[in-house]
């Protein structure tokens, strides 16, 4: 039976080693603690999914996509459902193809962003899109960044008490 | 198959257990009169509802194998046809639709009683609003309906609301800038308890009511009347029995009720001298039209090829906008009793004479800080930039949420015949269901009214498409396929939901109105269906029946 403190230890190290893993790449006991088996992606298609998403949402003074670890969230939803695997990788490959540093995706994912109907605007929608849904459905981005904090138990609900906003 | 026969005549089965068969088998028992219930499903765990699932807790438990209930039936057990598509959303289970519904409960004035005899589309109403306000008090007084004093021509008031929830930041100002144009915002009125009522639990304010609520304090059937009703000792429900057909006697009347189990599929009939139909609209619509004879060779009651036609629902759309007070702010907890606290009347019967017939309302629903703040696609770019702007709105959505009638269309239809049979060898349903031009220039007014009342906010309005709605069937609010009116050629019923035709059989769940109006029709179900089960006591007990 490991000790409250080794057990604390453990899902710390769980918790933070996604981002070290993505940042660091040195620390291969951390990966391991870290990093449950990829279920549908490569490490390397993986690794560029969570970099692209940071792009979407970066990490300000709140916590950003891969922090949220929105990218796992990704992997096994496109594990359970081949077609959205198939975009996945077709959208994956493309942003390799447009390059491998941030400047150049970001440079694409402009160019998406403007574009309409174009392969660009395809992809970065997908991307958009999914990281929006998964960022924003965990706590990290709808509680820490969003600052919602509702689904509890209040004695009263007494709505809107600003004078400037009554009828 | 084994066929297994009840030699018990039952005093009445009622089939279903939403609001209108939950209302009939709670007012007759409690006038001494012995109910059999058929109820396609079971009881719901009310414990197992998820809640206060928060909306990152649930990818973890439906990957530990955890399910929250089943409430809506799954296609693949049930299916059905439509042309083209209509979303049917239906509940097998104890209490219906009322374990999830929306919970807005409006009531029918004479402007939506008198409306069809004074614009002379179909058939009138039978009854008149002085018929029914009676049982709106009662409906009203038993379960618990929050509102305002703030009634009008098209929503008559109640000396009986419970304290109304108190509306959002943005419910304020899309009632204060709908105000400076001439447009009347109301409290909501909604069957959630704003406070302890009837020894029930109020609402603490979790806002997840679609879920279910897990101190039932919004009116469900199952808890408020099914379960006083057991208590009573004169009502038995059976689960799982998923009805076929009434079947008729010699005299044309019914006899009793076919049904099936639903999971081993034994075929069963139970006997009764009166059958209450109350499966919903739909699903009643095709038991009737199912339940062919010799004597009722287009279904029992449908020799004037009635039923299944008229099938109305409401048109639908959604605008969404942020609030520029808003925007920037610190973000609250809007949830309240879950929906909207706000409700804007049908006001197109005044000013100038429309040219289209009949009129809408609107509902607020998601207005301020919801889990899902979907509104983030349609923000331009990415990066740290966007991050900030849908930080920046996420306190600021406003919406809403018009809903328009549907006329009823003489080739709006459920049918049965070539649609194939279900898991039971029972003819599925098969809904056609088109709006016309009416429907087309009424959501043109409808678009007009919503986007008037955000540039009259200053509001910075979501992308739309002007003139889209929701898929039929999306307001999940059928009617009129077994409709009443004082006409036994031109409907089903009388103004008691009893049959013009088989005197025994009496329909009282939506599928009995006469139109959809544009309102929430729950809480005139409920009124409808205590205003029947008294005639049916009244006719059981001087033997008309």
């Amino acid at each position: 039976m490991p000790s409250r403190r080794k057990a604390l230890q453990v899902l710390s190290a769980a918790t933070a080693a996604p981002v070290l893993a993505q940042h660091q790449h040195t620390e291969p006991l951390l990966q391991i603690a870290a990093a449950p088996a990829l279920r549908f992606f490569t490490r390397e298609e993986h690794t560029r999914l969570g970099a692209l998403m940071d792009l979407i949402i970066p990490r300000t003074a709140t916590p950003g996509a891969s922090d949220a670890r929105a990218h796992w969230l990704a992997d096994a939803d496109a594990a359970r459902n081949a077609a959205l695997g198939k975009r996945w990788k077709e959208t994956l490959a493309w942003f390799q193809s447009q390059g491998s540093s941030a400047a150049e995706w970001e440079a694409a994912l402009t160019r998406g962003s403007r574009e309409t109907g174009t392969e660009a605007a395809r992809h970065f929608k997908l991307l958009k899109d999914a990281t929006i849904d998964y960022y924003y459905s965990t706590r990290d981005g709808l509680q820490t960044e969003l600052g919602w904090n509702a689904n509890t138990f209040l004695p009263e609900f007494k709505g809107c008490t600003h004078p400037e906003h009554q009828v | 198959m084994q066929v297994v026969k009840s030699p018990e005549v039952h005093d009445v089965i009622v089939i279903g257990s939403g609001a209108s068969g939950g209302m009939v088998a709670w007012n007759l028992t409690r006038k001494g009169i012995r109910v059999l219930m058929l109820d396609a499903g079971a009881k719901f765990n009310r414990g197992g509802f998820w809640s206060h699932v928060k909306p990152w807790e649930t990818r973890g438990k439906l990957e530990s194998g955890q399910r929250p209930p089943a409430f809506h039936v799954d296609l693949k057990e049930q299916p059905y046809q439509s042309d083209p598509y209509f979303d049917l959303i239906r509940v097998w289970g104890r209490g219906g639709k009322t374990n999830i519904w929306g919970r807005v409960s409006l009531r029918y004035g004479d402007v939506d009683f008198e409306g069809p005899a004074k614009d002379g589309w179909e058939i009138p109403w039978p009854i008149r609003y002085k018929d029914i306000a009676p049982y709106y008090d009662q409906v009203e007084q038993l379960i618990g309906v929050c509102g305002g004093p703030d009634d009008q021509d098209t929503l008559p008031g109640s000396r009986f609301h419970l304290p109304a929830a108190a509306p959002r930041c943005g419910e304020r100002l899309m009632q204060k800038a709908a105000r400076s144009i001439g447009i009347s915002i109301v409290n909501g009125r909604r069957a959630v308890l704003t406070k302890p009522h009837n020894g029930r639990a109020q609402c603490h304010f979790c806002g997840a009511c679609g879920k279910g609520c897990d101190i039932s304090a919004f009116f469900n059937s199952s808890d408020y009347l099914i379960e006083p009703a057991l208590l009573s000792k004169r009502l038995t429900v059976v689960d799982n029995a998923v009805v076929g057909r009434i079947l008729v006697d010699d005299r044309g009347l019914a006899r009793g009720v076919q049904y099936f189990d639903r999971y081993t599929r034994q075929e069963r009939t139970v006997l009764g001298k009166r059958i209450v139909v109350a499966a919903s609209c739909i699903d009643s619509t095709r038991i009737l039209l199912n339940s062919k004879s010799g004597r009722y060779p287009n279904g029992i009651g449908n020799s004037n090829d009635v039923i299944g036609r008229y099938l109305s629902e409401q048109v639908r759309f959604h605008m969404y906008a942020f609030m520029p007070e808003l925007l920037g702010g610190r973000t609250q907890n809007d949830d309240g009793i879950g929906g909207e606290h706000i409700y804007m009347p049908r006001f197109n019967h005044r000013g100038p004479k429309r040219d289209y017939l009949r009129g809408y309302g609107a509902q607020f629903w998601n207005t301020g800080a919801q889990p899902n703040p979907q509104y983030a696609k349609l923000l331009p770019g990415f990066g740290a930039g966007f991050k900030a702007e849908v930080k920046k709105r996420y306190p600021a959505l406003v919406a809403i949420h018009p809903y328009g009638e549907v006329l009823p269309y003489r080739h709006n239809r459920v049918t049965v015949e070539g649609t194939g049979a279900d898991q039971y060898g029972l003819p599925i349903a098969r809904i056609e269901y088109r709006t016309g031009e009416n429907e087309r220039k009424m959501v043109a007014e409808m678009y007009d009214t919503a986007e008037s009342i955000f540039r009259a906010a200053k509001a910075e309005i979501l992308p739309f498409q002007r003139g889209a709605v929701d898929p039929n069937g999306a307001a999940i609010h059928e009617h009129a396929t077994v409709r009443m009116g004082a006409d036994p050629k031109r409907s089903a019923l009388n103004g008691f939901c009893q049959m013009h035709e088989v005197k025994n059989v009496f329909v009282v769940d939506g599928a009995a109105f006469t139109t959809a109006t544009e309102k929430n029709p729950t809480l005139t179900i409920l009124a409808l269906a205590w205003r029947s089960s008294d005639y049916l006591a009244e006719q059981i007990r001087s033997g008309s029946v």
